[in-house]
């Protein structure tokens, strides 16, 4: 699920993302000032140049603040100008300029933001350091509530109690704890989650000293981009610290456990836990008015997430409030992502009640109605999804009505009404591709259409148009790159391609036999081709040179163009499936990496969970203990869900690559996938049939019948073996992905559904093990036969694929085939004439590459 | 795989052999030819040359033979399976080194990128020390060319390069160092598609390639032709079924769905018509996904009623003001479309009720006659209903080819379907791609009920049969079962008298066809055909020209049924067959006076026949037989007419028969001589093989009874060596 994590964020994020944090910085700054003792030392760096001012700046910081929350930017700009006059080293000041500058262009200009942000940083870190140096000189006699606060350096538990004001609130001054929040923030809005991710981490674990609202951002943050990019382990993680450490821990009454006995009582709690935490957080919130536009954030889940053949669910938007959250705001984010959570663990009964928890709190809640869309898609009430998607389109904007376009098409797709989906999902992409004015921050983070276009083309493939399909993976990749699915995909667009004729050079498009004369004379040769596979089916890779020049096709210089999109071909194909398992063995590699660090981490949190609840005494130990089993179950489920995928979508991937690589005529290759992917564990049959038969194809296209023989039969023995169980095993293989949620009952008749897509194509291959695969065996078996030239078991082979699948042009070919090959033209003729109304459109590729 | 005994390996190794500097260029492009189709040829053409290259020390063509090397290793490297291709090459070879490619390479002057590509080829070789000699191989080159960067490597090399680092850990450092000397080789590497995972760590967290700066100056967040694209892939057709009957809601509605994807054309507005008709009893599942569609892509108010079938007029409505100037004829051959099937009646006439709504011009019958679809199954529903329909929903009348109306016609098929040659036609056509037994099923009503219109359609139908075989046309096989019941109705009576009109009419479209129905009816087992038959070829009076094109035998049978009636002089036929057709009637003849039996009883019953008559059949064949012997080019046939007429004499003499036969010295006289010069003068024309008139000398020398005669030929024959 994507997160819109941002939209925690968000509210900060989407109209004034930064800004709050920002305006915060300043705020605190003052606030402090104004009312706080802590405030003279916060002063102090003002004060340092210009005592007298302190509280004059306090007024002013106050005052820029107001007028930032209140919008007004260039007011703003103005008394932050004053203040600067103050001290222009102020790197607060410096920074709230910034972020008030950034507003006021209307966020379109973060590159400056973000070199402003870096220097502030490298400022406060350089202040801090002299300050440091300067406390070690003083550290002994340390005197409280003059210019220079001081205090034990970074630890702050070592300073004494007197001294701790001055010490924190020294360190809040050149806290880079802020301007790195604001600086992950724009790179979260960027899109660029890793770097993000790369300056969140830190803050994260070093989160205790960080003031309380800047702490929950980081956190919320991190919560948006673990959910986005499919980290559910870490997710929980957070979330669980979020509601520990933030005091919310206490609505999990509502959530799993005894949940369905007490609905009743459940409103009551609620509210007297808000009171509590209202009460709580009482200080935090008495800022002033909190900017009035809950933001939304959507966000999309892709269907990457899932595999291939499950569309994509919906999305969440969350929308949260102005920059001092409160709490009722921060419970509800928390419902959500617990919700989002549970949801993707396909959890649904939790998840319901998580979602149920947000709209008792906010009944108009655009993300918790989303999320409430979602859960219904997921139980397969897809009409209630609608309505509900239906009902939050008329007041969305343009960014969420493409989202819920999207979501609509989802839910179509699943009903199978393809083209009201396409339509959906194109609509979806118009709707944020419309825009007014120039491209803001705000409106580039917002924007999904990478991962509907990718939802597109998903709905695009499964119609069969490969070309259109794969534009818009290769769009989409600027965003999925990483997840070896769009790479799978990919290369099911190639080979769609291939089979429908849409490739050049494949015989399969034009029925006629080019036919070559070589030679003179008694050495005069007729050239007929060999079969429908060229080697050089790649697209105008074919050399058209006799005087020896070799000639790089075109097309190759063509390809590193950025932009240009790849066109299909089966080395393409081979390419993406290459990328596709080195980013599944890259992605075991880190799993079990993450999985060491893990069992670290979880060592230590418990040792916390343990110091902490020891502490807090108050808590409901049992319910906590509960309520973080959850969410650890469910993130491992999830997990173990991937797993699952995962270990499917290798197979397929090894299956497809020795399918192109015998398609360009490289047997070596094919053989060796082939053999890999027999030797993945607990193999699917389907797989199992696959791999069999391309390797012995390969062993034939290298001239070793005897082996190929061997790979067949081993085949035909273990269809034979137990063809009953066939159905049965299939479905289960594939029924990891409809989940085993009791709730989920109604999905019933949609697991088909799931399957549409790549694994499409093994389940079709699932449901052969009936006649057609075994007919298809039978032909193989007799090309084998025919080749090393036993006629005899060729003729019987031939002739019980026939009788099974009477129009099957292959097997009918490959009857008249053996048939020549006996010398019985008469026979065959009868056979051609009998079949006649066969026409032979697919090519058969086993015959092909003997006759 | 070759078969055994291809004559691919021998041919490329001789050429290879033989190549020289003379015809360097014509067997290089043959043997470009004969490899470039499948690996088989690269694999022996590379083999071939290696070894040549190997072998030859002191062949002066040594510097060709590189060339050609040269030639066929630049080709292969740009091949998608060279490592097949260089491994099974090299798998005979003794010892593959390192060194030996590298002085293979050195020897054919490779560029350092080729040498690369080679290496790594042979990386995939399944013996495990060739593998790793070729990875070895290609790990130095690689480490040259981060050294020494190669400008313009090309992409495909420089991704086959990457996947070959990545094959194994061991080159983990050289992978690194390959990836910074990257931007030196190729600049655009960077951009493609394909090397993003190699320059991206693999977080779970990724950074969007779209760039902010990028997308604000390019002011769109997709390519831009993307969305168009989609726009027009829309396919309204499908979205109108998947919407259902309530998109007929208004025509304002109608048209707001239907100009969705691209301009409405012709090839669409079929669909949607075969659609609309295909769903007129109702859609599988109404699940009621229009109401949401129309809320939130619509500007509309919502829909209150829900209809439960299509309004066509609406529909119709819409589709003429989208788009006024369709050109409906196009339309109706655009249903040829995979999916186009009419169910029953009911979708048949609401199909016609929409082309009516939206064309006033006649059905355009070519349309849907003048070939068979590829989706025949669709044509034929089509048609199905067109022919059972009543003729104010369809009519054939205006085809363009057809049958003259008739009063009694056009009440058996109202709407003129059996009129329709057209029709006609294309049912044929559709039966022979497959579907016999609908088009039989189809022709039951016009055959119990108009005959013959039928028939008379039938003679005039013209296909061309790809794959005739054994069994007749399915044209042929409908006729005869028109025309049996027609046959029976004849009375066979001796006199002469006015047949039904039905037959001369048949005769004068397409006696062929007729002809060949009688041959078919005689060559039956039914015994009163033969009276049949000759009643209506003298009701025609074309018995000499049916008797004419019918094959020997049967011609011979309906003769002798015809003589015995009267209508034909049996033994003037026979000589004017044997002198025109000569040794094949014949020996057809012969062989029916052999079978004892050839029997008059399956002619007719009530013909009262005896061994006599008999007797004189045979005896009078054989006495034309004989008497055109001089006519026939075979020996033997010859001989055995003899020997038959012999036998028959002796019978004869035993029944008190005399002998029809000329004696021999009658025969010596008149005969020998204009039958030699007979012989001579065809073996002249070249008509007859000398071999075969030797062979034929040689059996009559053998001969006693003929020995005397034709030994006097033979002087004669000197020009016969």
């Amino acid at each position: 699920m994507e997160g819109d994590g941002d939209s925690v964020i968000a509210n900060t994020t989407k109209d004034p993302p930064l800004p709050l944090p920002a305006t915060k910085d300043a705020a605190t700054t003052h606030e402090a000032g104004g009312g706080d003792p802590a405030a003279a030392a916060a002063g102090a760096m003002v004060m340092q140049s210009a005592p007298r001012p302190q509280s004059t700046v306090a007024g002013l910081a106050k005052e820029a603040a107001q007028l930032f929350h209140a919008r007004s930017y260039q007011g703003c700009l103005l008394i932050l100008h004053q203040l600067q006059l103050h001290n222009d080293e102020d790197p607060k000041v410096r920074h709230n300029i910034a972020v008030a500058e950034y507003y006021r262009d209307g966020c379109t200009n973060p590159q400056k933001l973000l070199e402003v942000l870096s220097q502030v940083k490298a400022r406060n870190e350089e202040l801090a350091r002299a300050a440091e140096e300067q406390l070690e000189g003083n550290s002994s006699a340390s005197t409280s509530g003059s210019t220079n606060g001081s205090g034990g350096n970074g630890g702050l538990s070592s300073a004494t109690r007197t001294n701790s004001a001055d010490v924190v609130a020294y360190m809040e001054d050149y806290d880079t704890s802020i301007p790195n929040l604001n600086y992950a923030m724009m790179m979260y809005n960027l899109q660029r989650y890793a770097d993000a991710m790369a300056v969140l981490e830190p803050l994260y674990r070093n989160i205790e000293p960080i003031d309380e609202t800047a702490a929950l951002r980081v956190c919320l943050l991190m919560l948006d981009i673990t959910l986005a990019s499919g980290q559910p382990g870490k997710a929980a993680e957070v979330l669980q610290y979020v509601e520990k450490a933030f005091g919310y821990l206490l609505p999990p009454a509502e959530t799993p456990t005894t949940a369905p006995s007490l609905p009743s009582s459940t409103p009551s709690e609620t509210e007297s836990l808000m009171t509590t935490t209202e009460q709580a957080l009482a200080r935090t919130s008495s800022d002033e008015g909190l900017e009035d536009y809950p933001v939304t954030l959507g966000s999309l889940e892709i269907d990457s997430s899932q595999n291939l053949g499950s569309k994509t669910p919906v999305t969440l938007v969350v929308a949260a409030r102005e920059k001092p959250i409160p709490p009722v705001d921060v419970k509800l984010l928390l419902h959500l992502y617990r919700g989002r959570l549970f949801l993707s663990a396909r959890n649904l009964k939790v998840s319901k009640r998580e979602i149920k928890s947000a709209l008792n709190l906010s009944r108009e809640n655009t993300t918790a109605l989303l999320l409430k869309a979602q859960l219904e898609y997921s139980r397969g009430n897809y009409r209630k999804a609608i309505k509900q998607l239906t009902m939050c389109i008329g007041r969305a904007d343009p960014g969420m009505r493409a989202m819920v376009l999207n979501n609509l098409g989802c839910i179509h797709h699943r009903m199978r009404k393809a083209q009201t989906s396409a339509l959906y999902f194109t609509k979806a992409l118009q709707a944020s591709s419309e825009r007014s004015g120039s491209l803001s921050v705000p409106a580039f983070s917002q924007d999904k259409s990478l991962a509907i276009i990718y939802n597109a083309g998903l709905q695009q493939l499964s119609f069969g148009k490969s070309v259109l399909a794969s534009r818009c993976f290769q769009e989409a990749a600027a965003l999925y790159y990483n997840r070896p699915l769009l790479w799978l995909r990919l290369a099911e667009c190639c080979i769609v391609a291939l089979e429908m004729g849409l490739l050049e050079n494949t015989s399969t498009t034009s029925r006629e036999v080019k036919v070559t004369v070589v030679g003179e004379g008694a050495w005069r040769r007729v050239v007929l081709p060999v079969g429908s596979l060229n080697p050089t089916v790649v697209n105008g890779l074919k050399l058209d040179e006799s005087e020896g020049d070799v000639q790089i096709p075109d097309k190759s210089e063509n390809w590193f163009m950025s932009g240009k999109p790849r066109e299909l071909s089966l080395s393409f194909a081979i390419q993406c499936l290459q990328i596709a398992i080195c980013l599944f063995d890259r992605g075991d590699a880190k799993a079990a990496e993450a999985a060491a660090e893990a069992a670290v981490a979880a060592a230590e949190v418990k040792d916390g969970d343990d110091s902490q609840s020891s502490k807090g005494g108050g808590g409901t130990p049992t319910g906590e203990g509960r309520d973080s089993k959850g969410l650890l179950a469910a993130a491992s489920a999830i997990e173990e869900q991937k797993k699952q995928e995962t270990a499917a979508l290798r197979m397929w991937a090894l299956a497809a690559i020795s399918h192109c690589q015998i398609g360009v005529g490289h047997p070596l290759r094919a053989l060796r996938s082939a053999e890999e992917l027999l030797r993945q564990p607990s193999c699917a049959r389907p797989y199992l049939l696959l791999g069999h038969v391309y390797a012995a194809e390969a062993l034939c296209q290298l001239g070793r019948p005897q082996e190929a023989l061997d790979h067949l039969s081993t085949c035909l023995n273990e269809t034979t073996a137990e063809p009953t169980n066939a159905g049965t095993e299939d479905e289960s293989q594939l029924k990891w992905k409809s989940g085993d949620n009791s709730e989920a009952s109604g999905d019933g008749e949609d697991s088909a559904a799931y399957t549409v897509g790549a694994l499409g194509d093994a389940v079709s291959v699932a449901r052969l093990t009936g006649t057609s695969a075994r007919a298809s065996l039978y032909t193989n078996l007799a090309a084998v036969y025919a080749m090393q030239g036993n006629l005899q078991e060729a003729q019987r082979l031939a002739q019980l694929a026939l009788t099974m699948t009477p129009t099957n042009p292959t097997a009918m070919l490959a009857a008249v085939f053996v048939e020549l090959k006996l010398e019985r033209m008469e026979t065959a003729l009868a056979l051609l004439k009998q079949y006649r109304h066969l026409c032979v459109v697919s090519s058969s590729k086993g015959l092909s590459q003997h006759d | 795989m070759l078969p055994c005994g291809s004559p691919l390996p021998a041919q490329i190794g001789l050429q290879v052999s033989n190549l020289s500097k003379d015809n360097y260029i014509s067997v290089a492009e043959e043997l470009y030819e004969l490899s470039s189709d499948g690996p088989d040829g690269s694999i022996i053409l590379l083999r071939n040359c290696l070894e040549q290259v190997n072998l030859a020390e002191n062949d002066q063509n040594l510097q060709v033979k590189f060339d050609l090397l040269t030639l066929v290793i630049r080709n292969l490297i740009h091949q998608p399976n060279l490592g097949t291709i260089l491994c099974e090459a090299l798998r005979f070879l003794p010892s593959v080194s390192e060194e030996f490619l590298a002085n293979l390479c050195r020897a054919l002057k490779l560029s350092l990128p080729e040498q690369i590509a080679l290496g790594l080829a042979l990386a995939d070789a399944e013996d495990y020390s060739q593998r790793q000699q070729g990875l070895a191989f290609f790990e130095t080159k690689v480490k040259e060319l981060c050294e020494d960067p190669v400008p313009d490597l090309s992409e495909d090399l420089v991704e086959r390069i990457l996947w070959g680092l990545y094959s194994s850990e061991a080159l983990l450092k050289l992978r690194s160092s390959f990836l910074r000397s990257l931007p030196a080789l190729q600049p655009f590497a960077v951009d493609s598609l394909t090397m993003i995972p190699f320059f991206k760590d693999v977080n779970k967290e990724v950074n969007t390639l779209r760039e902010f700066d990028y997308v604000t100056i390019s002011e769109s967040l997709l390519s831009d032709t993307i969305l168009m694209d989609m726009e027009h892939a829309t396919d309204v057709v499908s979205l109108l079924e998947e919407l259902g009957f309530d998109c007929t809601h208004s025509v304002e509605h109608c048209k707001e769905i239907l100009s969705q994807g691209g301009p409405l054309l012709e090839g669409d507005v079929a669909r949607i018509l075969g659609t609309v008709a295909r769903t007129a009893k109702g859609l599988e599942e109404v699940q009621n996904i229009h109401g949401p569609f129309y809320n939130t892509l619509c500007n509309g108010e919502a829909i209150t009623s829900k209809l439960s079938s299509w309004r066509v007029d609406i529909l119709l409505g819409a589709i003429n003001q989208l788009n006024p100037s369709l050109n409906w004829s196009l339309i109706v051959s655009s249903l040829d479309y995979e999916g186009f099937f009419l169910p029953d009646e009911n979708a048949f006439t609401l199909f016609m009720t929409m082309y009516k709504l939206g064309c006033e011009d006649p059905f355009p019958i070519d349309a849907i006659c003048s070939h068979v679809w590829k989706n025949d199954e669709g044509q034929l529903s089509f048609l199905r209903h067109a022919i059972s329909a009543a003729p104010e929903v369809f009519s054939f009348a205006h085809s363009t080819r057809k049958l003259m109306e008739t009063e009694e016609g056009n009440l058996k098929s109202p709407n003129h379907a059996w009129f329709s040659l057209d029709l006609l036609e294309i049912l044929c056509r559709l039966a022979e791609v497959g579907h016999i037994d609908q088009v039989r099923e189809i022709l039951e009503f016009p055959r119990n009920h108009c005959p013959e219109l039928l028939a008379l359609g039938l003679v005039q139908v013209n296909i061309i049969v790809s794959l005739k075989g054994t069994q007749g046309s399915f044209q042929e096989e409908m006729l005869s079962l028109v025309l049996r019941p027609q046959f029976s109705q004849v009375q066979f009576t001796t006199e002469e008298e006015a047949i039904a009109p039905l037959w001369s009419k048949l005769w004068s479209l397409n006696a062929e066809m007729l002809k060949m129905e009688m041959v078919n009816l005689l060559s039956s087992n039914d015994r009163s055909a033969y009276g049949q038959v000759l009643q209506v070829c003298r009701g025609l009076k074309v018995l000499h020209t049916v008797l004419n094109s019918m094959p020997s035998k049967v011609a011979l049978k309906f003769a002798v049924f015809a003589s015995r009636k009267g209508s034909l002089n049996l033994e003037k036929w026979l000589e004017e067959e044997i002198s025109i057709h000569r040794d094949s009637f014949a020996s057809v003849f012969l062989s029916l006076t052999e079978e004892r039996h050839f029997t008059l009883d399956e002619m007719d019953v009530s013909m009262d026949h005896s061994e006599d008559q008999q007797f004189d059949i045979s005896a009078a064949i054989l006495k034309v037989l004989y008497a055109a012997s001089g006519l026939l080019s075979s020996g033997i046939l010859v001989n055995n007419i003899a020997r038959a007429r012999g036998s028959e004499a002796a019978n004869s003499l035993d029944s008190n028969v005399t002998p029809i036969e000329p004696s021999l010295q009658e025969f010596k006289e008149i005969d020998v001589d204009k039958a030699a010069n007979l012989y001579f003068e065809r073996v002249y024309r070249g008509e007859v093989p000398v071999q075969t008139v030797v062979n034929m000398l040689q059996q009559f020398n053998q001969s006693p009874a003929n020995s005397y005669e034709w030994k006097q030929i033979l002087p004669t024959g000197h020009n016969c060596d």
